[in-house]
């Protein structure tokens, strides 16, 4: 017990906040054995605490692929090329091909998700990175303290509003308002290639631009909120050497802000991407859910991997041989991959073009 | 010292006699050298930030082609009063003045000023090096093409000549396209004044320029300074008394917010009028 070198506490009983009683040197013990033990612990600790993501992904691509291997081997890489989307008969008698049981007369193609899928994301990140980055700089640079706390929390409720309101509110009231006002524009515009896409009828509620604006709509409080975190990280003494020199407003942000805060802002939009690539509910509410054939122009029906996986997982599990589910189980490997794609890209596109090699390392990579 | 008095700007004018140091209001006047014209004029200058009084009826003026330094205690406004030259602090949430300050003949916060044009004549460096996330010949370049001072040909030759003055030249020509952040602080500093310098200003305002650097970036900013005059108004923050010592052609002493004494180098650090300032440079207080 009195191995412990504590020679001060041992001469000060009751100074422990006991008085009259010996300090009680198997606390103390306890405590340095438990301060052994933690420390010990702390790597192993945040060592499987940082293997979890990584685990969770492999599995989740590992269990997705072993789902999907039969109708990889079925489909081939024709899967991403095709269009036609056939469950074929229900009632017919099962087929077999290469030992995986079917529906007679089936047809997957993915290629109208796939392209519905990165045109819809596309079109959402044209609406929502310039909307968010510019009102992430005017909610830090320009409005009072108090009017930028409000803005912010704004922004953060807009993040918890549940994406079946989004499509509710896009097949309700965007849709019908966009297609009755961007009729008499739609067919104006000149029929010439590149042009053409934004020619047309509007069809009615549903449709890409529909999609496309609803996703640009929910991504924006992510961008938002993640560049103005970067943008108040500026060092206000660099903006305030800009105004100094006698610039801009503007050249203080294009000069300052931006470089300051461009990766950052690439990764906030890649956060965005992700989100709607694979948003689910609001597209399919709003897409039109037509299958098998790609837009033909901004205004048509389109559908995404998400919310064809979601739609359609009714009908698979009424097919009696199992495979339209496994069809649907390699189109989430699809989507996966997209999503990865989409993530190294960005990356890449940052390395490329070197946007933090003149930024302070401080600032993030 | 010996420098102070070959200073070809500030002529050994006293203050008038007629103004005894006692009794007077301390807006005695500086620099009442009558033949040279006045950078910057301050008349009964008070400002505020959200109701709490910073500087007091401060008035003051600038010779043309001299360099003032202002001293005085941790928080006695002198940087407030600086950053009010060029309307630094109009930004600042619950910032409130009034009293006139004079560039030339331009009411620095009149009406219709324009900022932008009054900021680049009159230049700010502050107290650590504030490059911007650009390479290092941009960053000379930028101020130079956001006021399109020089046709875009020859705006490289420009930078050269600023970075040749500041003497920062021999060590960064063969990596202007780098990161100024790779620079040591003392460099990153005469960076930002070659910026600075870039514009052409006709009144530099400096922020304890030399507060984060080592003595021999010290000695460099220094000597730039002493070099820069008389074609540039300089006004120096500084906390470091032989600083302003060095450098300086006149002294203002700040306290509790409060011009307390304007003089030559000589007479605030050798004659003050004011007891406090004779105790704040004998470094009794402060």
């Amino acid at each position: 017990m009195t191995t412990v070198f504590a020679p001060e506490l041992e001469k000060a009983p009751g100074s422990n906040g006991s008085p009259g009683r010996p300090f009680h040197m198997l606390s103390l013990r306890v405590a340095r054995l438990w301060g052994a033990c933690a420390d010990r612990a702390v790597p192993w600790v945040t060592g499987v605490f940082a293997v979890v993501p990584i685990a969770v992904l492999v599995a989740i691509t590992v269990v997705l692929f072993h789902e999907a291997l039969p109708a990889i081997r079925i489909n081939g890489i024709g899967f991403l090329t095709r269009s036609r989307w056939d469950v074929g008969s229900g009632y017919g008698i099962p087929i077999k091909v290469h030992g995986v049981e079917m529906a007679p007369h089936t047809s997957y193609g993915a290629w109208p998700l796939i392209l519905g899928t990165l045109e819809s994301s596309a079109l959402a990140l044209v609406i929502a990175v310039p909307i968010s980055v510019g009102a992430a700089i005017i909610v830090v640079e320009k409005l009072p303290p108090r009017l930028s706390r409000w803005a912010g929390i704004c922004l953060e409720v807009l993040v918890g509003i549940p994406s079946v309101i989004y499509g509710l509110w896009g097949i309700l009231t965007l849709g019908p308002f966009l297609s009755k006002h961007l009729a008499g524009i739609a067919d104006h515009v000149p029929d010439v290639p590149v042009l053409r896409f934004f020619r047309g009828p509007t069809y009615g509620a549903e449709g890409l631009l529909v999609s496309g604006v609803v996703l640009g709509i929910m991504i924006i409080p992510i961008i938002a909120s993640t560049s103005r975190d970067l943008i108040r990280q500026v060092p206000s003494s660099a903006k305030e050497g800009a105004r100094a020199l006698g610039m801009t407003d503007f050249e203080v942000v294009r000069k300052v802000i931006w470089p300051w805060t461009r990766s950052g802002i690439v990764g906030a939009s890649v956060l965005g991407l992700g989100r709607a690539l694979g948003e689910t509910m609001a597209v399919a509410m709003t897409s039109g859910a037509v299958l098998g054939t790609t837009a033909h122009s901004i205004f048509s029906h389109m559908n995404t991997i998400a919310a064809t996986i979601v739609s359609q997982l009714d009908s698979a599990f009424a097919d009696g041989t199992g495979f339209e589910v496994k069809v649907l189980a390699e189109l989430g490997l699809v989507l996966i991959v997209i999503t990865l794609l989409c993530n190294f890209g960005a990356k890449l596109l940052l390395k490329r073009f070197g946007a933090s090699a003149i930024a302070p390392a401080a600032m993030g990579n | 010292m010996n420098t102070v008095q070959a200073k070809p700007v500030v002529a050994e004018v006293a203050v008038p006699a007629s103004n005894p140091a006692v009794a007077g209001p301390e807006l005695e006047v500086a620099g009442t050298t009558g033949a040279l014209p006045k950078a910057m004029t301050v008349t009964g200058f008070t400002g505020a930030f959200s109701g709490k009084t910073i500087i007091e009826d401060i008035s003051l003026e600038l010779a043309e082609g001299s360099i003032t330094a202002i001293v005085g205690p941790s928080g006695c406004g002198k940087s407030t009063f600086l950053r009010s030259l060029n309307r630094m602090n109009d930004r600042i949430p619950g910032w409130k003045c009034n009293g006139s300050v004079r560039f030339y003949d331009q009411d620095v916060y009149g009406q219709g000023v324009d900022l932008l044009s009054l900021r680049r004549r009159v230049g700010m460096v502050f107290q650590r090096p504030n490059p911007f996330p650009m390479s290092i010949e941009e960053n000379v370049a930028c101020g130079i093409k956001a006021h399109r001072l020089v046709p875009r040909s020859e705006v490289r030759r420009r930078v050269q000549d600023r970075l040749e003055e500041v003497g920062l030249w021999k060590a960064v020509h063969d990596r202007l396209h780098d990161s100024p952040f790779r620079l040591s602080g003392g460099q990153q500093q005469l960076l930002c004044l070659a910026r600075s310098l870039a514009v052409s200003p006709d009144v530099l305002l400096l922020d304890e320029p030399t507060s984060s650097l080592d003595p021999i970036s010290t000695e460099a900013v220094e000597q730039l300074l002493k070099e820069l005059v008389p074609d540039i108004t300089i006004v120096i923050v500084t906390h470091n008394l032989a600083q302003a010592r060095r450098v300086a052609d006149r002294v203002a002493f700040f306290m509790d917010g409060r011009l307390v004494e304007t003089g030559t180098v000589q007479q605030i650090f050798e004659d003050p009028r004011r007891i406090e300032t004779g105790q704040y440079v004998s470094g009794r207080i402060g």
